[in-house]
């Protein structure tokens, strides 16, 4: 009996220096990211492998009409994180890939979200369509529409061969 | 601050029931040796609820029902109501809840064998599964766009939100005077499940605290037995 009694408050014990979290998911900024990965399919085994572009790349932002650089002149690029419109419905994401531009018209729902009172107030959002101008990119597609604090792959973008 | 507030409030609780362990005697009264000998029913309410408005900005009452078997095991069922009305001075949240919330379980006598005579005080663990059902209303200052420069802000009003949890903790039950006796445990919490709205989860959980996967709470209560033998 006294065993199982010492078990006990050694549980007790143990568990002082175990839990209490936060209970928080604080994100830097409050500010969720989509997530654009760079593929294309190798022409030996048909299969999609991840893609490097090896000029470089820039991406601008439409806001408010005007056009607003967010990633300049980076290279070896083979994924991209963008920022959504808190109110816009379609944002329009311009990428130059070296002297080639398109564009990307990503459709959103905007969410936003009461996380907790250490973290505040944060906005997700869904991605409910893409559609690109096909200059460079073959094709795209989205495999994971959450947008959040997780850093999951929302986006495959297919680069023609 | 707080944290010192705690530690002398929990110091205050756990200091009252010594002086009664000393004087711990068997009260002479003997039961068989059936497990499921029913000697009685008692009831209680928490203390530590009303104090705790003192320490935090939410405050809960709650009042328990417990069989007795055998002086060995106890039934229990708690039923409480917690609200919370809270404005956070960082972010300017507002947040308000008042719900009830509800406790199984049972708690297992240390100090007694069954069959022996019940003791004055005792020892024991508790297990619990609690769930609570609550309504909030949440209202957040605008949050901006860092790229477009919009203004959001997020209103809710009757935000539905379900909360379970288990309980293990130790506890002393000490006996006061005749049928009066009083009791103190401490309780960890883990979360078991919630249900989230579509902007928000719930931050204050009535009978739980702040919501979080794991917590730390405490009961302090008086109990009275109803005389059944």
């Amino acid at each position: 009996m006294k065993k199982f009694i010492y078990i006990t408050f050694a549980f007790l014990f143990s568990t002082l220096f175990s839990g209490c979290d936060n209970g928080g998911d604080c994100n830097i900024n409050n500010v969720s990211y989509y997530r654009i990965g760079f593929y294309n399919i190798d022409p030996e085994t048909g299969k999609e492998v991840k893609y490097t572009f090896p000029e470089t790349v820039n991406v601008s932002l439409v806001v408010n009409g005007q056009d607003s650089t967010i990633v300049n002149n980076i290279t070896e690029a083979t994924d991209l994180a963008l920022p959504m419109s808190y109110t816009n419905e379609c944002d329009t994401v311009i990428i130059e890939f070296g002297t080639i531009p398109d564009s990307l018209y990503v459709e959103h729902t905007n969410i936003p979200f009461f996380i907790s009172m250490d973290c505040g107030t944060g906005m997700y959002h869904m991605i409910t369509d893409i559609k690109q101008t096909g200059n460079l990119i073959d094709s795209v597609a989205v495999i994971y529409p959450q947008v959040n604090f997780d850093a999951h792959e929302n986006i495959k973008l297919y680069i023609a061969q | 601050m707080r944290t010192l507030s705690y530690i002398l409030l929990s110091s205050l609780l756990l200091l009252l029931p010594a002086n009664s362990f000393a004087q711990e005697k068997n009260n002479g009264s003997t039961v068989t040796g059936n497990l499921l000998d029913f000697q009685g029913i008692s009831i209680s309410t928490d203390l530590f609820g009303y104090a705790y408005s003192i320490l935090e900005d939410y405050i809960s009452g709650e009042i328990a029902i417990e069989a007795n078997l055998g002086n060995k095991y106890y039934p229990i069922v708690e039923i409480g109501y917690g609200s919370c009305d809270f404005t956070d001075e960082t972010f300017g949240i507002s947040y308000k809840s008042g719900a009830p919330y509800y406790r199984f379980g049972l708690n297992y006598n240390f100090s007694n064998k069954i069959g022996e005579a019940p003791r004055k005080s005792f020892i024991y663990a508790l297990g619990r599964f609690c769930f609570t059902r609550a309504k909030y209303d949440l209202s957040t200052p605008p949050i901006q766009d860092p790229v477009w420069g919009n203004e959001v802000s997020l209103d809710l009003t009757d935000v539905n939100g379900y909360y379970s949890w288990a309980e293990f903790g130790v506890g002393v039950n000490v006996k006061l005077w005749k049928n009066l006796r009083m009791g103190w445990s401490i309780r960890y919490k883990a979360r078991l499940n919630q249900v989230t709205g579509s902007n928000s989860k719930m931050w204050y959980v009535p009978g739980f605290g702040n919501s979080r996967h794991t917590t730390f709470g405490g009961t302090y209560s008086i109990i009275y037995e109803i005389p059944f033998k």
